[in-house]
């Protein structure tokens, strides 16, 4: 089933980053095998030697696929905002990974600079994808300052935790049905990727679950596989919960039915 | 004349960007520039004036989450 993201159809829900696989290779063999679509990149200072991206960069730019540069590490609007520009000439795109950083420690963003960069961003013609927690305040002021797609984290960046508060998360679903909202940061296991999507989640963003993994390409097909099992059971529609056991057997016809009591 | 180059203190003669470039003989087919903290398109390379002590930062592609 195709979907729409920021303007752009795409089949895959899946957005995989691009970051500590054993090598090149690898990770462009993670993408392929895993039918990923669009992938995070980054930008670093050029070495001395003067050679532009490196083995990285050769590979990679020979996959058809959409970048989604990020502004990793900045911590203010002002770096992001002179990150994006930089990103969108060497990327060519104008798609905008909004990372702004607020404590060094849990790599939680600053709500007040995230907020400044994204008006800042949205405003010269940037899509933003603006990585942020669950709090519904920073959500709204992010969707007033233009974003159309939020980005809650599961959990702390890198950690592998999973949905650490499922109830915030859905309450953030719930508050904005028309946002496009992609869980980002904190998946650790494939089962994490299919229960945000079983919650209606638009996607996932992942990196360090699967290039860290034994076999980093199998690692993608599982997230892959996880993700649209997770689509296809919200679509399918899931059972509410019940407070108490509930026999799937129908009792009445079995032949003890009128000895015993219900 | 003397600049900044990623850090590092470099010497360029020419004093547009685009002719500094050459002088440092980076690899731009990937590369983006910031100039005194401000990116500056490919396009305006050839309009835009160095002088001593500019901060030129040349960002290239990594890999990223």
């Amino acid at each position: 089933m195709m979907w729409k993201l920021a303007g752009k159809t795409f089949k895959s829900r899946l957005i995989l980053g691009t970051a500590q696989y054993p090598s090149p290779e690898v990770l462009c063999q993670s993408i392929r095998k895993s039918e990923v679509e669009v992938v995070t990149v980054s930008i670093r200072r050029q070495n001395p030697e003067g050679k532009a991206g490196g083995a990285f960069w050769d590979l990679l730019k020979k996959e058809n696929v959409q970048f989604l540069p990020n502004t990793a590490h900045c911590r203010s609007a002002k770096e992001a905002v002179l990150t994006a520009h930089l990103a969108r000439e060497i990327f060519d795109t104008h798609w905008i990974k909004l990372e702004v950083i607020g404590d060094e420690e849990s790599l939680a963003p600053d709500p007040f600079e995230l907020v400044e960069a994204a008006r800042i961003l949205c405003s010269e013609g940037f899509e933003v994808f603006p990585y942020t927690t669950e709090d519904v305040v920073t959500a709204e002021r992010l969707v007033h300052a233009g974003c159309r797609i939020l980005m809650p984290w599961a959990s702390p960046i890198g950690s592998g935790q999973g949905i650490v508060r499922p109830e915030s998360l859905a309450r953030l679903r719930a508050r904005f049905p028309e946002t496009t909202l992609i869980v980002d940061a904190g998946i650790g296991k494939p089962s994490h990727a299919a229960a945000a999507m079983e919650m209606g989640f638009d996607g996932v963003l992942l990196n360090t679950a699967v290039a860290m993994a034994s076999d980093p390409e199998a690692m993608a097909c599982a997230f892959s596989q996880a993700v649209k099992a997770g689509r296809l059971a919200y679509k399918a529609g899931l059972m509410p919960p019940r407070a108490s056991a509930v026999a799937s057997t129908p009792f009445n016809q079995t032949f003890f039915s009128e000895s015993r009591p219900q | 004349m003397k600049v900044i180059v990623n850090g590092l203190e470099r010497e360029v003669n020419e004093s547009h960007l685009d002719g500094a470039l050459k002088d440092l003989s980076l690899d731009l087919s990937y590369a983006a520039i910031a100039l005194n903290g401000k990116c500056i398109p490919k396009s305006q390379f050839n309009q835009t004036k160095i002088t001593e002590g500019d901060v030129l930062e040349v960002l290239v592609p990594q890999a990223g989450g």
